[in-house]
Order: structure tokens, then C-alpha cells, then sequence
């Protein structure tokens, strides 16, 4: 069941990510591809897989087979690499708004 | 004080370690000073030349057989493998000579303002990204190592912000972001089905399928995820549009630091994966083995850059333009042969061989070509090919130093690109005894290829540089120290090609270790 579930979380969100980023506005776009790059975040995370319990492995001899803690590090790094992109890419955002006085693509490439 | 010697022992150990740990500190300490512009400089130029120093000293070390370093001495398939072999160096080798003349170039042009705003210190964390990705064994490395080296060039592409720039900069970061995204998916897809992602682990899987319970068609379709994530990182036809746009609109600096090492970046992780990574012939679906996939992919992809590159080259009217294009076609060129190499492993040595030879031949003279046109920027003030004319009598050191790059570009003998072209219709010719149809259509695309290339070489020579000096070249102020960067360039391709000889068991060693799986596998697994 939360396999399905997460199944279509994940195609949602991808899809979601596709319609926003193919609209005319530049804002519009931008957060299409946000929602993209968290998409494959979480999809990232379900290639671990879900069975086991949370990945702290205690002392002693009743050690309990865990999920995959490596995907979770890989999306922690993925992460922090979005948060960094994400920022820079709303500060160019201002920067073409500033320069060019419109965020409609069309407009944009229109001017010479 | 003990402590504090640095043993040659452990300087050997951690050598692979060294050149991205010398641009970081470079970096960062350029960063701490930043209110002297004398002091960003002295330290740029000092941390460029520990840069190189190091990849001459791994140079040395590496004589046939990559070695490898574990970070934190973590083993093999568990830590991230570093992982310095003949061809990674030989193109570290490449980065390291064109961030020297960039560097060079950059001090003397670039305003004060720009270079105290922590421009240095981006050039020395894109050469950060760039090693590393040139060293990594570990593929979610790879990743991370592409987003250090795109996060960078973001910000010196975008560095004036201007219109041109925003708009450029905008289309290629949301571009580069999904492909981003596409990458993890792949390597998402590739750890679930493999269980590792360790290159030489991974390597070590896919040679054994059954044995590891890996499912071939689900790795095949993720590993050509891949490949078109590594097709956008290189600008081959299809994901093409994002290369005229950021070239004509960053500093010419970084368009050269772009075209001659960025670009390379993609090449380069496109043949460790599919050469050194895959093995030949386990990975594959009844008839169909994922190298055949691939192979042909990349012969659409490439054909159409060659022609679609040079058509567009010819129609340009400016002088960025016109090389952005001609590196979109070159680029084709470049990955001919390693298609070649992937339909008909039989001449597979020989075909690294020309991709290696074409992308040095590449990387050298239109980083010098883009720098070239920086320097007619800032002296005429234009590029637009209208502006310009009778360049080779106003500055002619110039025009010598532009006409061998732009001919080695086109393959003229008997400058170094014609050797890469030479290699390439060989091999073409050499494919005839497998299937005869395919090499004339090769040979047939190469030379229609080289002539595009042939026409817009010479439509920009004869519009800049021959005919009645123009107005704007007559009455420009000439620089002259700024013309000695693009000048070395181009005199080490002439170099190169004078003292091929000692070059080629270098570029030999290089197509070798591009292809020899198992070496990579005891290299990092085994500590051989």
C-alpha cells in the first residue's frame, strides 16, 4: 500500500514539476524545476528500499537488519546542492527581472 | 617540527589527494583576501602553479597503472575512491595549460572591481569541480563533482550580469538543473539495481550479472539515461541550444575555460562510463548488448552535430557566434570515433586514440580562439564580422597565432588537427571489413563535416583578417602582453604536432587505461 502511495507521490510530483516548468512565465518555470529536482529527491530515497527499521545500529548481540542508510546520505547531499542551486537561481531570477523588465519567455527572447 | 614534515612517502600516498585540495585552499584563502587586489593575485597565480606543479608530480608517478586513494581509508567498495589514471592526468594536464593562459589572460583584462569580487577564487573552484570529477571512482561523486563544476560556471558565466548574461545564464542553469535531476534518477536506478556505485565495484558487477542478480534491461535503460545526461554536458545536437547562447554571452575567459575543459568534462565521463565501466559483452539483451545502443545513439547524435554545427557556423555574423557553433560540430567530430569504437570493438584502440587527439586538438585551439576574440573585444571593440577586416596587417602576431588555431580546428595539414582527422578516416576505412556500407558513409559525413568547417574557417579569416583594414581595426588601440596567452597556446600546438613523438606514448597510454577494465578493478578493489 505505501509503496503505491509512493508511487504516485513521485509521478505527481514529476509531473507536476513538467506542466509548471513548460509554462510561459520564467517564475512558473523555475518552481517546475524545483518541484523536478525534489521528485527525483524523493525518489532517490525510495531506491533504498523500506523494509527494516530506522538505520541506528545498537551495540549488543540483537542487532536488527536496517534499510539502506547510503540512499539517504546520497539524498542529503542531493539536498544541499538544491538548497544552493535553488538560491542562486531566484537571485538570476531578480537579476533577469531587473535587466529586463518582464519574466514571459516569449517577451524575453522577443527583445534583441 | 617532526610533525609538521611532510614525508615524500606520504606525499606519494595522498597524491591523488593534491591537485583538488591545492584549488580548493587556493580558493578559499583567495576568498579571505579579497580587499587587495594585489594579494587575490599573487595568491591566484601561486595556487595555479602548485596546481600544476602537482599534476606533473602525478604525472610522473603514473606511469601505466592508475593508483587509487580511499578517503579516510575507508576499503574499496564502502569509501569514495579517488582514482588518477594516464587518461584522467591527460586531461588534467590539458586543464591545468588552458587555466594557466586563462588566468593569464583574466589578470591583465578583467576589471580590478570584478577580480577583487571573488573572480579568482570561482576560477579556482571550477578547476575544483573539474579535478574532481576527472578523479572520481565513486558515481554519486561524479554527480556532486558535476554540480561543484556547474554551480561555478553558473556564477562566472552570469559574473557581469548584464542582459545578455542573465538571460543566457537563466537558460542554462534550468537546463543543467534537470539534467540534474536526470542524473540522480540514473544513479537512483543504477545503486537499486547494482547495489553499488563504486565504478570499479559497479565494473566488477556488470562483468557477472547473474551472479549478482542484476537486471539487464532496467541497467540499460538507466545507463542511457545517463548518456543523455553527458550528451547535454557536452552540447551534442539535440541538447545543443544552451552552448551559442552561454559562449557569445560569458567573458570570454570562461568561454574559453567552457569550451576547452568544461566541455571535456562530459567526454571524458561519457568514456569512463562506457568504456572503462561497461563491460564489452555481458550487459546485453539477446542480440543487442547496451554498447550497440549507445553506438548508435551517439552516431545520430554526432552526425547531426557535425552538420547541423557547421550549417549553423557558416550563417553567423559575429565571431563568438561562429566559434560556438564550430565547437557544437567539432564536439560531433570528437564523438565519431568513440561510436565507432562502441559498433565495432575490433578497432576500439585506434578510435580512443582519434577522440583523444581531437579533443586536445579541440581543447587547445578554441580555448586560444575564444581568447583571441576577448582580446579583438577589448581592442576594437567589436566582433561582428562586418566591424572587422585586414586584422593580418594591423596585428599580425595575432592573425599567425589565430590562423594555426583555426586551421588545426579544420584539420589542415600539417597542423595537429589533421593528425586527429587523419586517425579518424582510417578508422573509418578500417570499419570496411566489417560492414562496407557503414565507412562510406562515415567517410562520407567526416569530409562533408571538414568542409563546413573549411568554409567558416575561411569566411572568418577572409571577413577579419585579409581585405582593406576597416575603420574600427585602424583607429584601435593595440594591446600587446594580453596576445602572449593565446599566443602560447597556439605555439604549443605547434609544438605538439613538431614533437608528436614524445606526445604519443603519453596519448597512447591515455586510450589504453580508457579501456582496460580490469586494470581500473585492481587499480581500486585490490590495491594492485
Amino acid at each position: 500500500m505505501s509503496q503505491l502511495f509512493l508511487a504516485l507521490t513521485i509521478g505527481s510530483l514529476f509531473s507536476l514539476g513538467t506542466f509548471l516548468l513548460l509554462r510561459r512565465d520564467l517564475l512558473k518555470s523555475i518552481l517546475g524545476v524545483i518541484i523536478f529536482g525534489q521528485a527525483a529527491n524523493v525518489y532517490l530515497i525510495t531506491m533504498g528500499g523500506f523494509s527494516g527499521t530506522v538505520p541506528v545500529l545498537y551495540g549488543g548481540e540483537n542487532l536488527v537488519s536496517t534499510t539502506d542508510p547510503l540512499v539517504q546520505a546520497l539524498v542529503l547531499t542531493a539536498i544541499v546542492i538544491s538548497l544552493g542551486t535553488t538560491s542562486f537561481i531566484l537571485v538570476l531570477l531578480l537579476r533577469v527581472y531587473d535587466e529586463h523588465g518582464t519574466l514571459d519567455i516569449d517577451r524575453l527572447w522577443g527583445q534583441s | 617540527m617532526g610533525a609538521i614534515m611532510i614525508e615524500y612517502s606520504h606525499l606519494v600516498a595522498h597524491s591523488p589527494m593534491l591537485p583538488i585540495l591545492i584549488s580548493l585552499l587556493s580558493a578559499c584563502i583567495i576568498l579571505l583576501s579579497r580587499r587587495s587586489l594585489k594579494l587575490t593575485i599573487i595568491f591566484s597565480s601561486f595556487g595555479m602553479i602548485l596546481y600544476s606543479v602537482s599534476i606533473l608530480f602525478l604525472l610522473l608517478l603514473v606511469q601505466d597503472f592508475p593508483i587509487s586513494y580511499q578517503f579516510s581509508a575507508w576499503p574499496a567498495p564502502y569509501g569514495i575512491s579517488f582514482v588518477a589514471d594516464p587518461f584522467s592526468l591527460l586531461l588534467l594536464s590539458i586543464t591545468a595549460i588552458i587555466s594557466i593562459a586563462v588566468l593569464f589572460y583574466s589578470i591583465l583584462t578583467i576589471d580590478a572591481q570584478k577580480q577583487k569580487f571573488s573572480y579568482h577564487a570561482f576560477l579556482h573552484f571550477l578547476l575544483f569541480g573539474v579535478t574532481g570529477a576527472l578523479l572520481t571512482g565513486d558515481l554519486f561523486n561524479l554527480f556532486v563533482w558535476f554540480e561543484v563544476t556547474l554551480l561555478t560556471s553558473y556564477v562566472l558565466v552570469t559574473f557581469d550580469s548584464n542582459s545578455q548574461q542573465t538571460r543566457a545564464g537563466m537558460t542554462y542553469v534550468i537546463l543543467n538543473l534537470i539534467g540534474g535531476a536526470f542524473m540522480l534518477i540514473a544513479i537512483g536506478g543504477i545503486y537499486a539495481t547494482t547495489g553499488t556505485l563504486n565504478l570499479a565495484d559497479l565494473s566488477h558487477r556488470l562483468s557477472q550479472p547473474d551472479v549478482y542478480g542484476i537486471s539487464i534491461p532496467s541497467v540499460m535503460v538507466f545507463f542511457m539515461i545517463l548518456f543523455v545526461v553527458f550528451a547535454l554536458k557536452s552540447g551534442l545536437v539535440p541538447l545543443h541550444f544552451w552552448v551559442p547562447l552561454v559562449y557569445q554571452a560569458a567573458p570570454s575567459p570562461i568561454s574559453a575555460l567552457l569550451s576547452g575543459v568544461v566541455k571535456k568534462v562530459g567526454l571524458y565521463a561519457m568514456i569512463r562510463i562506457f568504456f572503462t565501466v561497461i563491460p564489452p559483452t555481458s550487459i546485453s539483451i539477446g542480440e543487442i548488448s547496451i554498447l550497440t545502443i549507445f553506438g548508435f545513439s551517439l552516431l545520430i547524435l554526432s552526425f547531426s552535430s557535425i552538420v547541423i554545427g557547421g550549417i549553423s557556423a557558416l550563417g553567423q555574423n559575429n565571431m563568438d557566434g561562429l566559434l560556438a557553433y564550430s565547437s557544437i560540430s567539432q564536439m560531433g567530430f570528437i564523438m565519431l570515433p568513440l561510436s565507432i569504437a562502441a559498433l565495432f570493438p575490433a578497432v576500439k584502440g585506434m578510435a580512443l586514440i582519434a577522440a583523444i587527439v581531437l579533443s586536445l586538438n579541440h581543447s587547445l585551439a578554441k580555448a586560444s580562439l575564444f581568447l583571441v576574440s576577448g582580446h579583438i573585444k577589448n581592442s576594437v571593440g567589436s566582433v561582428t564580422l562586418s566591424d572587422l577586416g585586414g586584422m593580418s596587417t594591423h596585428s599580425p602576431i595575432l592573425s599567425i597565432s589565430v590562423f594555426i588555431s583555426l586551421f588545426s580546428i579544420v584539420g589542415v595539414p600539417p597542423i595537429f588537427g589533421f593528425l586527429g582527422k587523419v586517425y579518424l578516416l582510417i578508422l573509418s576505412s578500417n570499419t570496411q571489413s566489417i560492414l562496407p556500407n557503414f565507412s562510406i558513409l562515415f567517410i562520407s559525413v567526416i569530409l562533408v563535416g571538414s568542409l563546413l568547417s573549411l568554409l567558416y574557417a575561411i569566411r572568418l579569416w577572409n571577413t577579419c583578417f585579409w581585405g582593406e583594414v576597416s575603420s574600427k581595426v585602424s583607429t584601435s588601440s593595440p594591446i600587446y602582453l594580453t596576445q602572449y596567452s593565446f599566443i602560447a597556446l597556439s605555439l604549443l600546438l605547434v609544438l605538439i604536432t613538431l614533437g608528436f613523438e614524445f606526445i604519443s606514448p603519453l596519448i597512447e597510454a591515455a586510450s589504453i587505461s580508457a579501456v582496460d577494465s580490469s586494470g581500473y578493478i585492481d587499480a581500486v578493489l585490490y590495491h594492485k
